[in-house]
């Protein structure tokens, strides 16, 4: 019919496949990532923060004593074990380290849960301290224990998905999914054996392979399904928080004549000289940061619908709670608030901001590929690049000289390097460079700034004069650090 | 097979979420009679794992400073009456980066329970409509464990803070008060906080608890 009116015929599209498309791929894994080690960092923080005051917050012979604590009725507490200081001491190190693991992402599906539990019972051992930073990052944990907060930025991959299906994937079963060690036992097993023999294991390697295959595919996609579950619980959750505290506060009668910002900055908790009285004794200030407040709560869940919406919210959000920290001290607290926000965005959108973020601001690093310690370095240093910003390209690779256009002999005697916009820069000064695009090295930025300008450039050279190198199939270690002639790249 | 296990995980997790979501909107919500109605379901679901309130200076921000100050009795001997957060709150106010914002709560939500302040909605519309009834009182047993926590702490921080004050002699006896200070108005906010209105409570004599810190 469609086609002798000369219309293309119009597939019907089947929801339910769209739908089982859609769950059964993880969405937001930057951000889950992003999220975990931000309440990890969070959480390295507040121990160490606390630790000089830990007897009394949550000693047994603290303000809240540990009887105190019993008679409430703890439910799942650590706490509860032993009245010990040195145990409760002990619990508060746990946390730290766990703390720890969970930033550096360090096995997040055993971490995540035992991080939560530990924060859940500092939590439940003092009820008086708490605050709703506390609370959201508590539920937000808990959440986030269903999602894969492992695909970047863990221990050992830096930013990059780790490759786990590598090597079968070479092999020709990379639907085998559960373990590569598996697949190649098999086919060793296999090479081993007679003709018959092979034959047999290869028809029930085939099968097992299938079945292997369906198995894994269900796994992937189930796992899918409970990491989109809890990004939607916690994105749901932090605008449930915004809808709530905006339906209450539009019917504070403070909040609805617009004073409401003044008195809270008049309490002295929450206050800070100085500052605050530029906020409070300004009309204008006061009515359009109580009206403010008001109307980003109410809008935060409607203005997600839309990207450019969502993106005005992010960034209002960002300043809401920045201020909440500066002006109020709620530092803590903006921070919980905050570590949700890297959730609001897709991952494609994730991936246009780094690649716009490269081309501004990449960075080529051209090393000796010859030197093992230098090539140990470059290793080492990209690993601390999360950010993916520094490329380390041993110059001693074919074509490379001839294709960035640099003199080989310079190369030798000092590292280059080569920004996005053309600029080349060399020794120190590349050292430099590579310091400020990785922010795991910023201390060290200032440190090679001042060396800089103080003999910095005569020391690395002596450095990297005195460095070995060992040139494949030349010499096999000590070799003098001068470039052979005439070598390319 | 292996689509029915995934079309089970998506309806399972979809049903959970869902539910969670639903119920949580409706903890969350002011009173209301379809709340009333679930109340049991939405607490158990809620409660402990998921417990959560953000009234955030809702419905009313806090406008009063709330402070701590004691007096401690050595023998025959009284001290003046001692603010022991004023120092907490100046190393808070110089940085934000200190424990000092956690140890303040402390004395603050103490007072706040010994006042009997709640955040329980459902305590508020039942002493708005019926001002006389016990728990609007503070003689039901949930608001006398409230307020025996609040003396608790209190007390152990003004033994803390006696301790600090007398040592090496020993302390007997201590006494805490809570000044609750107004700020000046909105009509009048150009005048520094001293024009605004102090009131105090005045807490019985406890005595001096020994305090690890």
């Amino acid at each position: 019919m469609d086609a002798r009116c000369g219309r293309r015929p119009v597939r019907p599209v089947n929801v339910l496949h769209a739908v089982e498309r859609y769950v059964t791929r993880e969405h937001r894994q930057i951000g889950a990532s992003l999220t975990r080690i931000s309440l990890g960092v969070w959480a390295v923080y507040f121990y160490l923060l606390h630790w000089p005051v830990r007897h009394a917050l949550w000693g047994p012979d603290g303000f809240f004593p540990h009887e105190a604590f019993l008679e409430l009725g703890p439910s799942l507490n650590v706490f509860a074990v032993s009245r010990s200081p040195l145990y409760a001491d002990a619990v508060l190190v746990a946390g730290l380290l766990l703390a720890v693991g969970v930033a550096l992402g360090a096995a997040p599906r055993v971490v995540l849960p035992l991080h939560w539990l530990l924060l859940w019972s500092l939590q439940e051992r003092n009820p008086l301290l708490t605050d709703g930073g506390d609370n959201i990052m508590r539920i937000a944990l808990l959440f986030l224990c269903l999602t894969n907060t492992a695909a970047y930025g863990t221990v050992g991959t830096g930013m990059r998905v780790p490759g786990r299906a590598a090597w079968s994937r070479r092999v020709g079963l990379h639907h085998w999914g559960p373990s590569a060690g598996t697949c190649r036992r098999l086919l060793a097993a296999v090479r081993r054996g007679g003709a018959a023999s092979r034959a047999r294991l290869a028809a029930g390697a085939r099968a097992a392979a299938a079945w292997g295959a369906r198995g894994a595919a269900t796994g992937r996609a189930v796992r899918a399904v409970l990491h989109n579950a809890g990004v939607t619980l916690i994105v749901a959750q932090l605008s449930l928080v915004y809808l709530s505290t905006g339906f209450y506060k539009t019917m504070g009668e403070l909040w609805q004549q617009g004073t409401a910002l003044y008195y809270i900055l008049r309490v002295d908790e929450f206050s800070l000289p100085g500052r605050a009285e530029v906020v409070y004794r300004s009309t204008p200030l006061v009515v359009l940061g109580t009206y403010g407040t008001v109307v980003f709560e109410l809008m935060f869940l409607p203005c997600l619908a839309n990207r450019w919406t969502r993106y005005a919210v992010i960034a209002t959000g960002v300043v809401f709670h920045a201020a909440i920290a500066y002006l109020m001290g709620l530092v803590t607290f903006a921070w919980s608030m905050l570590s949700l926000y890297p959730l609001l965005v897709t991952d494609d959108e994730y991936r246009g901001l780094a690649a716009w973020i490269r081309r501004r601001w990449g960075l080529r690093v051209f090393y000796d590929g010859w030197c093992p310690a230098c090539t140990r370095s470059a290793r080492w240093l990209a690993r601390l690049d999360l950010m993916g910003l520094v490329r380390w390209i041993s110059f001693r690779d074919p074509g490379v000289v001839a294709r960035y256009g640099l003199d080989p002999d310079r190369a030798a005697r000092r590292i280059q390097s080569l920004d996005s916009r053309g600029r080349r820069r060399e020794g120190i000064d590349a050292l430099l460079a590579v310091a400020v695009r990785t922010p795991a090295l910023w201390p060290l930025a200032p440190v090679l700034g001042l060396a800089r300008r103080v003999a910095g450039q005569r020391l690395y050279d002596a450095l990297a004069a005195r460095r070995v190198i060992v040139v494949p199939g030349a010499c096999a270690t000590h070799c003098p650090a001068a470039p052979p002639r005439g070598a390319e790249g | 097979m292996q689509r029915a296990v995934v079309w089970f995980a998506i309806l399972g997790a979809g049903t959970l979420v869902t539910g969670y979501l639903v119920n949580t909107a409706l903890y969350l919500a002011p009173p209301n009679p379809l709340t009333l109605r679930a109340l049991p379901v939405v607490l158990a679901v809620q409660q402990p794992w998921f417990s959560q309130n953000w009234h955030l200076f809702a419905p009313s921000p806090i406008r009063s400073n709330f402070l701590l100050t004691v007096r401690c009795r050595t023998g025959q001997r009284l001290t003046p009456w001692h603010a022991p957060a004023i120092p907490w709150l100046a190393v808070h106010h110089r940085s934000r980066f200190t424990p000092m914002g956690k140890l303040l709560r402390l004395p603050m939500n103490a007072m706040l329970l010994v006042l009997g302040r709640t955040t329980d909605d459902w305590r508020q519309l039942l002493c708005r409509k019926s001002p006389d009834a016990a728990a609007c009182r503070g003689a039901d047993p949930a608001m006398q464990r409230q307020r025996a926590i609040g003396l608790l702490v209190l007390r152990r921080l003004a033994s803390a803070a006696c301790a600090d004050l007398v040592a090496p002699a020993r302390v007997d006896a201590v006494q805490a008060r809570i000044l609750i200070h107004d700020p000046p108005p909105w009509s009048r906010r150009h005048l520094p906080a001293d024009a605004g209105a102090t009131r105090y409570v005045l807490l019985p004599w406890m005595p001096a608890a020994a305090v690890g810190r």
